[in-house]
């Protein structure tokens, strides 16, 4: 796993997209901004906006209402409906009366409004809630998809990850694989040596899952299972990883179970015909993992060598 | 203040804020011009915009009476009181021709 998504909220800098049709608004804000800490980005039209929020990921976007290639409305509708921008918060920032206008806004899902003339006091200190808001729900998002023993993705995030690498990988022609693992005779430690020792064994393996290459990413599959996915990944490259792992966890010295050795059997498979969808690819590991819980545990077999 | 006086803005005294002022004066006298063009032409449309441009900036600038002057002739323009926008934009172009950074 990349450590770097378990970062939690910082006061880093956060990005900002201005998207308005006056050169004289942007010339304001960037000034106005200059000391707060923001990376700030500006946008002349609507379309040139959209698409750059697709490419900036920003942490907040000031949005015009009134602009000549597209209103505010349409520019926040076609936000919410990207997946890619959909997160992203956003503030009108205008000179509108209407209080409809402020209403619909919201409704649309705008987290605020600000009017123009803007005050600057009152602009930066609704900037810092959004943002601030914005990187609690992220966080929280983030919490749902996390195992609460290991630190590990959940199942939900795998399943959800996994369709996305698929998907990259037919499109662009990446080899993705993946593996499927599961402690060996785990009940038998579990029933025998107490489930804190249990709990410690899981433990300890999701840190050697998770402290390999960082674009790999490992999750707790269930009960003592793991998944890890590894993009751009051959399924050879895949089998001396999962290797590696096997010969780290059966190295372990328990301090209370001297002579104990823990081990893990493991399947691995890779993006390929007839694993071409993460169904597909899940079932072929699960094969390949049963291969090696038949063949005497502790190993890694590879499902198209199955 | 006198109606005929010159108008500062009231970041006059915020010396970092000097150049923005300095640009923005600057620009006022074509963009108001560039207004009543519009409204001329028939273009009524980019006249509104450019108003409505002017009237949220002005205060951000530190002229609020910009702000006030842009917001009536947007409104005429929004109203198609195409005769009193004519009247508010030279208004706009004369309150403007005051402005000094």
């Amino acid at each position: 796993m990349n450590s770097h998504d378990h970062m939690p909220p910082t006061t880093a800098t956060a990005r900002l997209l201005a998207i308005d049709d006056s050169e004289l608004i942007h010339r304001l804000l960037k000034f106005r901004l200059q000391h707060e800490r923001l990376e700030i980005h500006g946008a002349i039209n609507a379309r040139e906006g959209l698409a750059m929020a697709r490419e900036l990921q920003p942490d907040v976007i000031l949005l015009d209402i009134d602009m000549e290639d597209m209103n505010g409305f349409d520019v926040l509708t076609t936000l919410k409906n990207d997946p890619l921008t959909q997160d992203i918060a956003v503030i009108f920032i205008s000179g509108t009366e209407e209080a409809m206008d402020k209403v619909r806004a919201l409704d649309q899902g705008a987290v605020d409004f600000v009017s123009k003339p803007f005050e600057v006091v009152e602009l930066k200190a609704r900037l810092r809630t959004a943002i601030r808001s914005q990187r609690l729900m992220k966080m929280l998002a983030q919490k749902a998809q996390i195992d609460g023993l290991t630190g590990l993705w959940n199942r939900a995030y795998m399943n959800q990850r996994l369709a996305a690498e698929v998907d990259e990988a037919r499109r662009h022609g990446q080899p993705l694989s993946i593996i499927l693992c599961d402690i060996d005779r785990f009940k038998h430690h579990n029933d025998h040596f107490g489930h804190p020792f249990g709990d410690l064994v899981i433990e300890r393996f999701a840190q050697i899952l998770s402290s390999g290459r960082s674009s790999d990413v490992a999750c707790r599959y269930g009960g003592e299972e793991f998944c890890v996915l590894l993009p751009s990944t051959t399924a050879v490259e895949a089998e001396e990883v999962a290797n590696r792992c096997r010969e780290q966890l059966e190295r372990i010295t328990w301090s209370d179970h001297p002579g104990l050795m823990v081990t893990a059997s493991f399947g691995v498979t890779d993006f390929g015909p007839g694993r071409d969808t993460a169904e597909l690819m899940l079932k072929s590991a699960d094969t390949a993992l049963y291969q090696a819980k038949q063949d005497g545990r502790n190993r890694v077999v590879v499902s198209s060598l199955v | 203040m006198p109606d005929e006086g010159p108008i500062t803005s009231e970041f006059a005294n915020d010396p970092d804020m000097a150049i923005l002022i300095a640009e923005f004066v600057a620009s006022l006298p074509k963009h108001t011009h560039t207004i009543l063009e519009r409204i001329e032409q028939g273009a009524n449309e980019q006249a509104r915009t450019m108003a409505h441009q002017l009237k949220g900036a002005g205060g951000g600038y530190g002229f609020p009476l910009v702000t006030d002057a842009a917001r009536v002739v947007e409104l005429a323009i929004r109203e198609k009181r195409m005769d009193d926008a004519r009247t508010a934009a030279k208004a706009l172009i004369t309150l403007c021709a005051r402005v000094v950074s």
